[in-house]
């Protein structure tokens, strides 16, 4: 147990307990810079092509993950990185041999398997291709992963222009749950058009494809979409129409996409404000979306600089005006700042100068209409893009920026159904709520709610239970049991490492012993160690369960209450002293003198074998100490 | 003078007999060449057959009185040899051997205390004679247990359990001929029946023929993990999901037990088990507990949100410990002191009570098992009773409870002699059947495939000792009265 909650406990003994608030503020770690060497590693094969990327796929419960890039205008691979986003092995072709061409788009099915949309240029003949893969996070017979055609079909070409199938890009591709029917979300010539296929068993595959109307609309970006296969298609796509400062909406309308005017709405934007510029805007849900723009006065600043950042949730701000406060700089939406994983939105924002400076960037976690960021930086200015990702574990969240060969990542306990702010000492502190775990640098393993908490007399059981499938590269070599407000009750430092065929149940087990050692025999007191654990896990007993009386005992079975008063702690706060003084009568003895809570249940320490005389006055003093 | 009758029939055996009587186990008798007492004098040891029939009623008088009652179990060496003596051996067992051969319960105690759990058990189990005998559960340990199903579960393991998850001790003791008394008791709350002092004195009084002692760390532990497949978790779970618009079905990480609340997009919903929604319920969510997942009635929109809140159903794993004992091997090895066993429980749906057994067992195992073994020719000791031991060797004083009180008869004609064989134990554990050495790892295949794994337990134990201790207790006289503190209470 840490010294800091020893002394809780003493100070909830003593009824020296101070109550404070705290600041629910999620608390981002210190920027992590760790060479991952990914550019080199990718170079290796696309020499003398430099590797772009396009997008980053994690799957829950896999401790691997997949970047997806391409070199060489549309030549396109697959990298596999570890859990710390280390390279394992590059693929640029399925298992047959056969090269990957444009991937126009990639995603994974609810049974883990992967399919993708494929731009196909064989014979001078031009296609798109429906690719149905395996589970590419899945190591073969040998060890090595791959990628394997399950099935494919060619969207028929008489229902795309030939523009969309050379040079549409996707923005998300999506299967229904429990049905072999796929959208798949593309974007040509700032555009919309939905591919709807249906594969059928007997019969031939039915084809839609959904279009709005002629325009130049905007750029629409991943996973911005809004999807229902329900009893009737829903799709709504949200984009921000930059010349009027308005919000606006497509929607599947009769088997074509239309702007549903009902859900136009001005972007909120200040008075001076007079101008909107690079904005984005993502689905929640049917109702919710998240926008992203930038705002600036342009008749005041006529250059590219002294851009503000806002964000709104259904016209709610939810960030006013991020921007620098270097004169001269700006604030930035650049290259995929949005990132989706399942249902949380996470966002990155650039403030920079110009081109050739380094950059300060914010990654942002947001969650409905709450706003959370931190600095990472400031990196380098990339060659041209930084990839930008977060994965999540648990309550744990980490946010990487990739740039060039070093990777830069900020780690985050956070869940929205828990304090997440600093430790702070309340009535539930002591009570176990979740566990940290690191390796022996001190970086974040895993953080997550506990699995279950027993507590019995004088011991309480909190345990974490760790999946077989993760933490089987790493050696954990400090283990934090965290309470409810954030308090570290335990920190050990046990090596502890795993594999893939096992479950691990790590159990702290706490056990609170109340010794008697006037005598030096130190006597267990079984009841008030009992009391005192199940009293600091009950955010209702505190003042109840101090100690609070010395009950003096008399010879003819009458006893009197004194209360004590302030008493003392030593330097080191671990030696607390009770002061209080007795007068004998002299009519009976003193038989003993009790330590007991404030509702006089528990009799914490008994003082006996006095020997104190009849008619005479003494003061007493008893430490207790804490170790 | 010694009577014996078999089914209300009044019978004559070898003059020589031993009746060993255990607590919480069935007392037994062994009686050889039985036949009944009305063919003495006549031939009909020769010319009838004695058929004792299996399950007949026995008694003992002694001197008139009824001295022990019992149920014909086994017999044996019944002679068919029309040349020789048609008489038999019976082996009578004492009516508790009902409670673990007599039924299987089949309902689930629920909603009550433990002493309200006993008499429920007991009340099931009236029609063989038991009524409920002294009940002594202390108080802070008779709260409510969780849901406990008795189905196939003899009365005997029942009462085992209740006795393991109160901390207490169980045995039996005769009425009357017909009636059966279940007796429910903590050690520390028992009265002492006296004190066995060793000494000359005491010696003569009880006319103690031996006395010895021997100590046994076989079944010792310091460390008690319990384990269990399936427990309520102590903590809650929340959890968001989303629906995909497709799906009614959702998945939860844990085991649900049961649900505390759903809400859909922040508004409260309804929920019911399948069992409820079988039998006519309605709501807007369903679940089996035990199963990691919950149903809607309607489809929500893909990307609804729906939280909910769980009572999970976990794997259980609770570890006891008496980290005196373990510093104390520690100390005499001078290598770890943990003295471990291990133990998984099928019957027990709780944290607490896992913790609870483990703590039973830590508390009568978690010492070295002495055992004193008292012959005399003197009825001095009670069985089930606790006595103190005073002796010169200070390491095995201390209480001890009398399990075992073996009763041999000599007779011949007139002529009795009746020796008693006490055995004590000071862990005060009366099991006579236990698994010393239950290693479960040899109930497990050694290969493991792709795609299984095991579940592995780490702990890491930590202790705060809160220790009292400088004590100082000074005179306020007139020069000493500026020492004290000056907000000094004054009683």
């Amino acid at each position: 147990m840490t010294d800091e909650y020893k002394k809780n406990v003493l100070d909830w003994l003593t009824h020296n307990y101070v109550m404070e608030s705290g600041d629910d503020t999620p608390q981002f770690s210190d920027t992590i810079t760790v060479q991952n060497n990914i550019h080199d590693f990718i170079y290796q094969y696309t020499e003398p092509a430099s590797p772009s990327y396009k997008k980053y796929i994690q799957i829950e419960g896999f401790d691997t993950y997949a970047l997806i890039g391409w070199y060489d205008a549309e030549k396109y691979f697959i990298v596999i990185l570890d859990r710390n986003l280390i390279p394992i092995q590059f693929i640029d072709s399925y298992s047959s041999g056969v090269k990957f061409q444009k991937i126009v788009d990639i995603n994974y099915d609810s049974e883990n398997n992967f399919f993708l949309l494929e731009y196909v240029e064989e014979d001078s003949e031009d296609r798109l291709r429906f690719v149905m893969l395996n589970n590419i996070f899945t190591l073969n017979k040998d060890s090595k992963y791959e990628v394997d055609i399950v099935k494919s079909y060619t969207i028929p070409n008489d229902l795309l222009l030939s523009g969309e199938i050379q040079s549409s890009n996707g923005f998300g591709i999506y299967k229904s749950p429990g049905q072999s029917r796929y959208l798949m979300f593309l974007e040509y010539l700032n555009a919309p058009l939905v591919v709807d296929l249906t594969i059928n068993v007997g019969s031939n595959n039915e084809w839609k494809v959904y279009r709005a109307p002629r325009g130049m609309y905007s750029s629409f970006m991943e996973g911005c979409a809004y999807y229902d296969f329900g009893e009737s298609l829903t799709i709504i796509i949200p984009f921000i129409d930059d010349s009027d400062f308005l919000y606006k909406e497509f929607v599947y309308q009769n088997e074509s996409l239309v702007i549903d005017e009902s859900k136009t709405v001005a972007l909120p934007k200040d008075a001076d404000q007079n101008y909107v510029y690079g904005g984005n805007a993502v689905k929640i849900n049917a109702i919710s979306s998240y926008v992203a723009y930038r705002a600036k006065n342009i008749t005041q600043n006529t250059n590219e600089k002294n851009y503000v950042i806002k964000i709104t949730n259904n016209q709610f701000v939810i960030l006013d005006e991020m921007s620098s406060d270097i004169e001269d700089w700006t604030a930035n939406l650049i290259y995929n700042y949005f990132y989706r994983y399942q249902n949380q939105f996470f966002l990155r924002i650039k403030i920079c100068s110009d081109d050739t400076e380094d950059d300060i960037y914010y990654v942002c976690l947001l969650d409905d209409d709450k706003f959370y960021k931190s600095p990472i930086g400031p990196l380098p200015e990339p060659i041209w893009n930084a990839p930008f990702f977060v994965t999540n574990a648990y309550k744990m969240y980490s946010f990487y920026v990739q740039i060039d060969n070093v990777l830069y990542s900020k780690n985050l306990i956070y869940s929205s159904n828990d304090y997440n702010g600093k430790p702070y000492n309340q009535l539930n502190s002591m009570i176990p709520n979740s566990a940290n775990l690191y390796d022996s640098s001190g970086k974040l393993l895993l953080s997550r709610n506990l699995y279950n908490l027993s507590i019995y007399d004088n011991t309480t059981i909190a345990t974490l239970q760790i999946p077989n499938n993760i933490l089987n590269m790493d050696q954990i070599a400090n283990e934090q049991l965290v309470g409810q407000t954030n308090q570290t009750l335990v920190d050990s430092n046990k090596t502890i490492s795993k594999n893939v065929y096992e479950e691990l149940f790590l159990n702290f087990n706490n056990q609170i012993n109340v010794i008697d050692n006037n005598n030096q025999s130190r006597i267990i007191n079984q009841l008030a160690a009992n009391r005192l654990n199940s009293s600091i896990s009950c955010e209702k007993d505190y003042d109840d369960a101090s100690i609070y009386y010395a009950v003096v005992n008399y010879s003819d079975g009458t006893s009197s209450n004194v209360e004590l008063g302030i008493g003392q702690y030593d330097t080191t706060g671990f030696i607390y002293t009770f002061n209080f003084a007795i007068a004998v009568p002299i009519d009976k003895d003193v038989i003993s003198i009790n330590l007991s809570s404030k509702d006089l249940r528990t009799v914490y320490q008994t003082i006996s074998n006095l020997n104190l005389e009849r008619g005479k006055m003494y003061s007493i003093k008893q430490n207790v100490r804490i170790e | 003078m010694f009577q014996v009758f078999i089914a209300d029939e009044e019978v004559v055996f070898e003059a020589n007999f031993s009746l060993k009587e255990e607590f919480m186990n069935p007392s037994s008798i062994e009686l050889y060449k039985v036949y009944p007492k009305s063919w003495k004098g006549t031939n009909k040891l020769l010319k009838s057959y004695y058929f004792p029939s299996d399950y007949s009623r026995c008694k003992i008088l002694r001197d008139g009185e009824l001295y022990f009652t019992g149920i014909v179990k086994n017999t044996a060496d019944m002679e068919l040899n029309p040349f020789k003596p048609h008489y038999c051996s019976v082996q009578i067992l004492d009516p508790s051997t009902l409670l673990s051969e007599g039924t299987t319960l089949d309902y689930v105690i629920t909603g009550k205390t433990i002493s309200q759990a006993i008499n429920q058990v007991i009340d099931s189990i009236s029609d063989y004679g038991f009524v409920a005998g002294n009940i002594t559960i202390p108080a802070e340990k008779d709260t409510l247990i969780g849901a406990y199903s008795t189905v196939d579960k003899a009365p005997f393991d029942v009462f085992q359990y209740l006795s393991l998850i109160s901390g207490t001790r169980w045995g039996t003791h005769m009425i009357d001929e017909n009636t059966t008394a279940i007796d429910f008791f903590s050690p520390d709350l028992l009265d002492n029946l006296g004190t066995i002092s060793i000494n000359e004195k005491y010696c003569n009084q009880n006319h103690i023929e031996d006395i010895l002692y021997d100590y046994s760390t076989t079944d010792y532990r310091n460390k008690q993990i319990i384990t269990s497949d399936s427990v309520y978790a102590e903590i809650n779970q929340i959890e968001t999901v989303y629906s995909d618009g497709y799906n009614k079905d959702f998945s939860t990480e844990q085991a649900i037990g049961n649900i505390i609340s759903i809400s859909v997009d922040g508004e409260n919903k309804t929920f019911v088990t399948e069992a409820q929604k079988n039998a006519g319920y309605t709501a807007d969510f369903y679940y089996t507990p035990s199963e990691s997942g919950f149903s809607a009635s309607d489809i929500y929109s893909n990307s609804t949100e729906i939280i909910i809140e769980y009572v999970p159903m976990v794997r259980g794993r609770e570890v006891s410990i008496n980290s005196t004992e373990i510093e104390r091997i520690s100390t005499n090895l001078d290598r770890n002191g943990e003295i471990a066993r291990y133990e998984n429980r099928s019957d027990i749906t709780s944290s607490d009570e896992l913790q609870a057994v483990g703590r039973t067992y830590i508390k009568y195992k978690g010492m070295p098992e002495i055992n004193l073994t008292i012959k005399s020719t003197n009825n001095f000791l009670q069985l089930g009773g606790k006595y103190v031991l005073e002796s010169p060797l200070q390491d095995i004083n201390g209480s001890y409870l009398v399990k075992t009180k073996t009763t041999d008869i000599i007779q011949s004609g007139n002529f009795q002699h009746i020796h008693y064989t006490y055995e004590l134990t000071n862990s005060f554990d009366t099991e006579n059947e236990l698994n010393y050495f239950d290693n479960q790892r040899s109930k497990n295949s050694g290969n493991i495939s792709d795609g299984e794994y095991v579940e592995r337990n780490v702990d890491i134990n930590s202790n705060c000792n809160v220790i009292f201790e400088n004590l100082v207790i000074q005179e306020i006289t007139s020069s000493s009265v500026l020492d004290c503190m000056l907000d000094s209470p004054l009683a």
